[in-house]
């Protein structure tokens, strides 16, 4: 197959088509008018074309569809259910897609703020020697924290209203330093 | 195809697929049946032409249509009706192949040593007088020919022939880039002369070589 042949075998299909830029059917144009090998393969792929379409068409033109109008409107009308899993799947995968930036900065920010009160209320901290979790966070206008030594224990004394809380850090300062 | 689109009226011109649409999302389902029979043949036409068995050809048009009523809120328009209607049917002759353990893979693109070898210059068998002469016998090779496509090859080389989907269509339709259209198709049409050939290979007179 010499070279412009070459070149002209994959541009044949879209050229039929009329899907070729018209700078390239210009000279595919030229060249298929001189070259019988080329003018033969445009020839065999409209008429498979050609055939391809009157077997498909001539085998579906004697099907009766009469009535399948009238079948899908029935079927509508019986089938009122809501929509289907098909339906959810398609719009988690849409919202995926659409949001997904979105939904991983939220997420991510989500993940944040619970490692962040984890930290904050956690008794486990040991941050800050002697200050627990309430001492950091209860102090308020109606509320008093008062840090005790309990000798072998660091502890606090929380006074809000009637109520009274102590606290005592079983750990014991040798731990908690 | 675009005679098929706008189907003869008699007297007024039918309203066109927009307005029909449009009409059936506000719940007209007279609206609604007028899209169904516009294009239930051409649906009808592309399952057949993918799964060969009439009766599930007539399932899965059946099934596009409802399924197309089901997604009928969500169409906003953004491609023309009848490409969306034909992604839901192609996708469910894709599901139905799929189902029955008939899909295969989309077949690899072959050397180009491999099409040249196949694109030796033909003769026009299928054309003028053979072409007139399309004959049962030759039908049931197309047939067999298609089906002999892989799912994909198949897919594609109906919308194109026989629905006149234009390049931009399909790859909306199939949910491909441009460029893979035209080389699916270029494969599709390549394995279906393949096929036609062999079959005619006894009336083949070859032209002989190229000039160019």
């Amino acid at each position: 197959m010499k070279r412009r042949c070459e070149e002209s075998v994959p541009l044949l299909g879209p050229w039929i088509d009329g899907e070729l830029a018209a700078e390239d059917s210009a000279w595919l144009a030229e060249h298929v008018d001189c070259c019988k090998a080329c003018s033969a393969r445009k020839a065999l792929l409209e008429a498979q074309r050609d055939a391809v379409r009157e077997a498909v068409v001539g085998k579906a033109a004697s099907a009766d569809l009469s009535g399948l109008a009238d079948a899908v409107l029935a079927r509508l009308q019986n089938d009122q259910s809501p929509a289907p899993v098909l339906r959810l799947r398609v719009w988690g995968t849409e919202t995926w897609r659409a949001h997904r930036t979105r939904i991983s900065a939220a997420a991510g920010l989500a993940v944040a703020a619970s490692l962040a009160l984890v930290a904050i209320f956690s008794p486990l901290r040991r941050d800050t020697p002697g200050r627990g979790p309430l001492l950091a966070d209860a102090r308020g206008p109606n509320a008093t924290v008062e840090e005790v030594d309990f000798e072998s224990h660091e502890g606090a004394v929380l006074q809000a209203g009637q109520t009274t809380v102590i606290w005592v850090d079983d750990d014991g300062p040798a731990v908690l330093r | 195809m675009t005679e098929s689109r706008k189907p003869a009226g008699r007297g007024a011109d039918p309203p066109d697929d927009r307005s029909l649409v449009r009409a059936a999302q506000g719940g007209d389902a007279q609206a609604f049946r007028g899209l169904v029979e516009r294009y239930q043949r051409r649906v009808y036409q592309l399952a057949l032409g993918m799964v060969k068995d009439a009766d599930e050809a007539m399932d899965i048009t059946q099934e596009t249509f409802v399924r197309v009523h089901r997604y009928l809120p969500s169409f906003k328009g953004d491609s023309s009706f009848f490409t969306w209607t034909y992604r839901i049917a192609t996708n469910l002759c894709l599901d139905s192949a799929r189902k029955r353990g008939r899909t295969e893979r989309v077949d690899l693109d072959e050397s180009d040593a491999e099409i040249e070898a196949h694109m030796d210059p033909p003769s026009a068998a299928l054309a003028g007088p053979h072409r007139a002469a399309l004959n049962a016998e030759l039908k049931s090779k197309i047939d067999e020919a298609l089906a002999g496509l892989s799912e994909n090859h198949r897919a594609i080389l109906l919308l194109r022939e026989v629905e006149g989907l234009s390049y931009e269509e399909l790859a909306r339709t199939l949910g491909i880039r441009k460029g893979t259209v035209m080389s699916r198709l270029f494969h599709a049409r390549l394995k279906m002369q393949r096929k036609l050939r062999e079959y005619l290979a006894d009336e083949v007179k070859d032209e002989g070589e190229g000039e160019g």
